[in-house]
């Protein structure tokens, strides 16, 4: 099999039009209409995933640090506002400083985004009835642009057929569906690196100015999105030099600074435009700038259970990323990307051998695998913080979701050795042709990711995959319940029955409560403490390290019996005390 | 698949054998990974439903309760189906001091509750007696087989009539007051635990009171322990009036885990002692966690006596201290 830019969709449309009845089927036509119009597909199946994830958003509970970004994605904004009426005062430092000290640990452009969907959609336009969903909305546009982004990839890469399925594949891990609907970064950075990756490989391959112009733009918003960012230019260069290198030592200087454009792109426009887009660095810049380098690179530790050990300072466990990953991501998913892996890295082999044997005089062949090194060298470099005892886990899954789409794309790769084999199989039987089959091949193996994402509704951290035994499995292991406090919506119903009444927030923030409650989601007589001995109703999410707030709820209130569990899949994870004996 | 290997590997087939060869093994890979696709949603499914459903739950009480005696240990095994337990069975059966227990072996009988095949490691040595399917639920009576009495347990004596406490400041004992309507504080995540209404508030403000509430041990379970942290004033002296005695004294001792696991001190010296003279002492770490200790008592087996707890820190004044203790 040939695994090239092009070749395999090529072959896919060859293989469909030789066959006389699939060029009269439907489903035949269908194939040959989503060759031909990749775009299409790609934007239509991205505005769909957009739906779902806004059809969805309204259970899912705010998370503390969205409520962060709220509050400042507010503040930015305000400053934006501010620099269209009075420019001269919006550029003055005091200002500035003012507007983006809040937060500064993370760069501006989804926070600015929050905070421009908020301000059109919901104060102007009121396209939005509820503030909180308004502010989400940015980020559920950016992963359906990373849907869109994988399906234009896969279908060049590999096939239109693998197009779709990397991208829905992407679309349905239960994690990513989760943070996709959050005011946060982890999926939109998670796609701007998709995006990044995705123009160096053209710019790369074409040499065309618009490619790498386009590169270093797209960079300085992932950039500006969140510092995971910082791990692609040493993938980038890493891969140009694989295989790049034989034709840059042939070359001429011409030819040299054409390979050398996106590389120069990445590296002056890339800062550039994050420069331009975060008024925070324009004053004392070297000192801001190493400030959020320090911050991440010596982030503290918070505490996080895996595998029944609540883990808060040095060592890590280096099994931590593999494990959860295992834990979280759908089976098949994960088979289908050793298969493309294996396949991959056979492919890049042979090329590699074929270039050994040309004495590297011939480039062309490089091509053909040099999609397929990219992808490799990003899921390897996206993981690998977590080959360091020092990293933090505290973010679950979410850290490494940059990995993911290119293990998508590995397991469309995958997928589409299946989808073959499975032609060639089914070549001369009379009950089934290829599309129905590809068709029915590709919704099997979307299955286990979409009735995990349908079933987990508000309890996406919850959620977990049947081969650690799905959420009891999970909690029978210790792995993480919940996090970020974000579940008490689904405790509303019993809230608001007991209304009047003063509620301890525990890990929930109150602008996390006030966004709720400007949503409508709490009865107006409810109203929200951080002083459990001053509360009448009292909320816990599970954590073990957080046990002792439940235990200073049991101290105050004098029972242990909580008066309502949030139960996903019959895992407790939220519950209440209710001092009143309601 | 294997009678196609063999044949691969005995003929070597070339050509058109060799491609439908490898069709063949293809044809094994996409049965696999279909098999895969579809075991792996059906096992959605079955783990979905696998844990106890609430009605299960609330159904259990009215089961349990022919079975249930007053002082029986109420264990839920997975232990992440004990929420949904206390919710069921109450306070009547899952009190707050039993939850929130120093030790399993305080309990003469165990009532286990354990649901998708679960037995709990900590009761496995405890003989069964009965065991009934109720519902999803496999309840078993077990029973302790080293169960000791208790004759006093100190902090169900946490009271003005009972016990006195004060810190000798310079040799001079200064009161610590008693109040049943101190005002309550709880430090929420990173701080102390609930300061209940009843307690004796020492020198120093603060923390610095001794009185019943629950500390998170090294595992983050709740213990209900007696509160009463050093002070940098001086020794704090706990004396409890006229204590019976048996074959031995048995307690536990421990400090909030979140706030200490770091290390943030010396051991911490409990010592006890009668008007005889002292009759053992003991030393907690911070990073020991929850410790159980043992003084002998034997020579004064079946007299009541006044004793003196006697809590000694380094005299920085931030340490926590946690404990418990039973005459057996």
């Amino acid at each position: 099999m040939t695994t090239g830019n092009q070749s395999l969709s090529a072959a896919a449309r060859r293989q469909s039009k030789g066959n006389p009845r699939v060029g009269a089927s439907v489903l035949g036509r269908l194939q040959e209409v989503i060759g031909g119009k990749t775009p299409w597909v790609a934007w239509g199946l991205a505005l769909g995933y957009a739906v779902a994830l806004l059809v969805t958003s309204r259970n899912i509970g705010y998370s503390r640090d969205e409520s962060f970004y709220f509050d400042a994605a507010g503040r930015y904004f305000e400053w934006v506002k501010l620099l269209f009426k009075n420019h001269e005062s919006a550029l003055s430092r005091g200002i500035i400083d003012s507007h983006f000290a809040t937060n500064h640990e993370h760069p501006p452009l989804m926070k600015l985004l929050f905070g421009l969907s908020h301000d059109m959609l919901y104060d102007q336009y009121k396209w939005f009835s509820q503030p909180g969903i308004s502010y989400r909305f940015p980020a559920m546009l950016m992963a359906a642009a990373g849907v869109a982004v994988l399906v234009l990839w896969g279908t060049r890469a590999i096939s239109p057929a693998a197009g779709i399925v990397v991208g829905l594949s992407f679309a349905l891990l239960p994690r990513v569906f989760h943070h996709a609907h959050l005011a946060c970064f982890d999926v939109p950075v998670a796609c701007m690196c998709l995006s990044s990756a995705y123009l160096w490989s053209r710019a790369l391959e074409s040499g065309k100015l618009r490619w790498s112009l386009a590169l270093g733009l797209v960079y300085g918003l992932t950039l500006a999105t969140k510092h995971n960012a910082w791990l692609l230019p040493p993938a980038f260069f890493l891969h140009g030099v694989c295989v790049k290198s034989g034709t840059f030592i042939r070359s001429g200087w011409l030819k040299r600074l054409r390979l050398l454009m996106p590389a120069v792109s990445l590296l002056v426009l890339g800062p550039l435009v994050l420069f331009a887009l975060w008024p925070w660095l324009w004053f004392e810049t070297r000192e801001r700038l190493t400030y959020w380098v320090q911050f991440h690179l010596k982030h503290e530790y918070y505490n996080m259970e895996f595998l029944g050990f609540t883990y808060w300072k040095p060592p890590m466990p280096r099994s931590y990323a593999l494990v959860m990953t295992l834990a979280t991501v759908p089976l098949t998913t994960l088979i289908l990307f050793l298969i493309g892996g294996f396949c991959g890295t056979r492919d890049v082999i042979s090329t590699l051998i074929a270039r050994v044997s040309a004495h590297f005089k011939d480039d062309s062949q490089s091509k053909n695998a040099s999609d397929v090194l990219l992808w490799a060298i990003c899921l390897v470099i996206f993981y690998s913080p977590w080959l360091s005892t020092d990293t933090p886990i505290f973010g679950g899954t979410k850290h490494w979701f940059s990995a993911y789409p290119f293990l998508c794309l590995f397991a469309a790769r995958g997928f589409e050795t299946i989808r073959q084999s499975l032609h060639g199989a089914l070549r001369g039987r009379p009950v089934a042709n290829g599309p129905w089959a590809t068709a029915a091949c590709a919704a099997l193996v979307l299955l286990p990711g979409l009735v995990t994402v349908k079933d987990m509704g508000p309890w996406g951290l919850s959620a977990y995959m049947p081969i650690v035994g799905g959420a009891p499995g999970a909690a029978t292991l210790g792995l993480n319940r919940t996090f970020w406090g974000y579940t008490t919506i689904a405790l509303a119903p019993e809230l608001n029955a007991r209304a009047p009444a003063r509620v301890f927030l525990h890990d929930m923030t109150y602008s996390a409560w006030a966004m709720h409650e400007r949503d409508g989601v709490w009865n107006k007589s409810l109203y929200a403490t951080n002083s459990v001995v001053d509360s009448d109703l009292a909320l816990y999410h599970y954590e073990p390290h957080m046990g002792r707030v439940e235990y200073q709820t049991w101290a105050a209130y004098g029972t242990s019996t909580p008066s309502a569990v949030g139960t996903y899949e019959g895992v407790p994870v939220i519950w209440m005390y209710d001092r009143r004996g309601r | 698949m294997t009678e196609d290997i063999q044949q691969h590997h005995l003929s070597r087939p070339l050509g058109a054998s060799r491609a439908k060869w490898l069709l063949s093994e293809k044809r094994w890979l996409i049965l696999t990974v279909c098999l895969i696709a579809l075991g792996e949603t059906i096992a959605h499914f079955v783990y979905k439903n696998e844990a106890p459903s609430a009605h299960d739950w609330l159904a259990l009480k009215s089961q349990l309760a022919p079975l249930y005696k007053s002082g029986d240990l109420v264990a839920v095994v997975p232990g992440w189906g004990e929420p949904l337990a206390r919710q069921a069975l109450g306070d009547a059966m899952m009190p707050l001091s039993m939850v929130a227990r120093a030790d399993d072996a305080d309990f003469p009988r165990a009532i286990q509750i354990s649901f998708i095949g679960q037995r709990s490691e900590e009761l496995s040595r405890w003989p069964e007696a009965r065991r009934e399917k109720l519902g999803p639920f496999s309840v078993s009576i077990l029973n302790n087989p080293n169960w000791q009495a208790s004759r006093y347990n100190f902090i169900d004596h946490v009271d003005a009539t009972s016990l006195s406490v004060s810190v000798s400041r310079n040799g001079i004992d200064e009161a610590c007051p008693y109040s049943e309507s101190a005002p309550m504080s709880a430090g929420n995540l990173g701080g102390d635990p609930t300061s209940p209404k009843v307690r004796f508030s020492c020198p120093g403000g603060s923390f610095r009171w001794v009185g019943a509430t629950i500390i998170d041990d090294e595992q983050y379970r709740p213990r209900r322990c007696i509160w009463a942290p050093p002070n940098a004033a001086g020794p704090v002296n706990l004396r409890f009036r006229q204590v019976p005695l048996g074959k031995k004294l048995i307690g536990h001792a421990g400090a909030p885990w979140l706030m200490v696991r770091d290390g943030v001190g010396p051991p911490i010296s409990l010592s006890i002692a009668n008007n005889l003279g002292k009759l053992g002492s003991f030393a907690a770490k911070d990073t020991g966690g929850w410790i159980r200790f043992e003084w002998d008592t034997q020579a004064l087996e079946n007299t009541t006596s006044d004793l003196q707890l006697t809590i000694v820190g380094t005299g920085h004044g931030e340490q926590r201290f946690c404990f418990t203790l039973e005459s057996q």
